[in-house]
């Protein structure tokens, strides 16, 4: 059983790296699709993402379970980097724009929040898989990996792999209602 | 009623997470109208997760970035430097391939300094070189992950050595920067430094490949 957030975050407070890798492996795909979603650009997102878990390293002492989980707390983060990453390019109007924006179609200030808003309720659906899910889903939706190939990386045994998958996915129907709600009937 | 392997091979499928092996298996159960309907109702799902995040990873090397900044540049021990009885390049062949020029015409001393940076392939990495006490302190930043298959090589180029370039160690870096502490080969009028891109197991000479180089000035 993997260890909880809370727990992993203990150990990044204590100075573990390896708890930190673990961090990352869990959650550092979805905290670059979400930064990518609101910024449109890879170098910036992932600016963004080494920014949210360097400021976790040097502050994993402070974090209170009682105030937020880990996910809302790492979430709250991120979005702090990206409204200053924002913030740093729009003060530089000479910038390209983002990668997949094109010319004619530049965002307005809405679009970008709705942007960011829709990504967040889609991350924080994913944040609330169970760990062994979320690394699983994370592995086939983010990286493209196949269910073998998510055994291999993982170490367990292909079986796991597909139950784990059908069960996230299971899990995200729930969680994501309103967008299936959507997809099925747009 | 569906069974749950069937379910799992439909939650792969809407995933994009299947074998090639497993597509006639996915087709028969198809043709089965509950099961069309599961993978309809995954691939919705799925197509929710696409309306809010995109099916990007970030790159490999980011985990690596995160831990450079949260650590001070690893001090990696080096074996002990290889005597290169012969190297193909000489002086000026050297510098011209490496990508250096030796702007320096006095002797190399104890304490001396090179600015270190990157070749035009590897623009990004600078660094600086400095001989104290015998030994070549060499700290590089955001040095690359060498091409698989490949380590970097360290070597120096001292005036006595006929234009020959001497291999002071190698190494594989852990992260984006690094801190080297390398013996010399022994006293001498040092020029320049050199990390070249090496094949491991390769023959002992330089590559002609280079990071990275600087020269020498007292």
């Amino acid at each position: 059983m993997p260890p909880d957030d809370p727990l992993l975050l203990r150990h990044v407070a204590a100075g573990e790296t390896e708890a930190l890798r673990a961090l990352y492996d869990r959650y550092g795909s979805v905290l670059f699709g979400l930064a990518y979603r609101t910024l449109g650009d890879r170098h910036l997102a992932e600016d963004c993402v080494q920014e949210v878990f360097v400021t976790a390293w040097r502050s994993a002492g402070r974090y209170d379970p009682r105030r937020a989980t880990v996910t809302t707390w790492l979430f709250t983060i991120l979005r702090n980097k990206t409204v200053d990453a924002l913030r740093r390019r729009s003060r530089r109007p000479a910038d390209p724009l983002p990668e997949h924006w094109a010319a004619d179609e530049a965002p307005d200030a809405a679009a970008v929040v709705a942007a960011a808003d829709q990504g967040e309720r889609v991350a924080s659906a994913l944040a609330e898989l169970p760990p062994n899910q979320l690394e699983a889903v994370s592995l086939a939706y983010f990286e493209g990996l196949t269910q073998a190939e998510i055994a291999d990386r993982l170490g367990v045994p292909l079986g796991t792999v597909k139950g784990r998958l059908r069960l996230a996915l299971d899990r995200l129907r729930t969680l994501a209602p309103a967008y299936a709600f959507e997809t099925e009937t747009g | 009623m569906i069974a749950d392997s069937d379910r799992d091979l439909i939650a792969g499928a809407a995933l994009g997470a299947l074998e090639p092996a497993d597509a006639s298996r996915l087709s028969a159960l198809l043709e089965r109208g509950d099961a069309a309907a599961e993978l309809e109702l995954r691939r919705a799902t799925v197509a929710a997760l696409e309306t809010g995040l995109p099916r990007l990873a970030p790159s490999d090397d980011l985990f690596a970035r995160i831990l450079a900044e949260i650590q001070p540049a690893p001090v990696v021990r080096l074996r002990r430097a290889r005597w290169v009885p012969r190297v193909a390049a000489g002086l000026a062949a050297a510098a011209v391939v490496l990508g250096f020029v030796v702007l320096t015409g006095g002797p190399g001393e104890p304490d001396a300094r090179a600015a270190v940076s990157g070749t035009p392939r590897y623009a990004d990495v600078s660094g600086t070189a400095t001989l104290d006490d015998g030994e070549l302190v060499l700290e590089l930043e955001r040095v690359p992950t060498p091409p698989s298959g490949h380590h970097y090589e360290v070597w120096v180029l001292r005036a006595e050595a006929g234009g020959e370039m001497e291999a002071v160690g190698s190494f594989t870096p852990d992260g984006e920067g690094a801190r080297l502490e390398l013996p010399l080969p022994g006293p001498g009028d040092y020029r320049a430094v050199d990390v070249s891109v090496e094949p491991d197991g390769g023959p002992p000479g330089h590559s002609s490949v280079s990071l990275a180089g600087g020269s020498f000035e007292s």
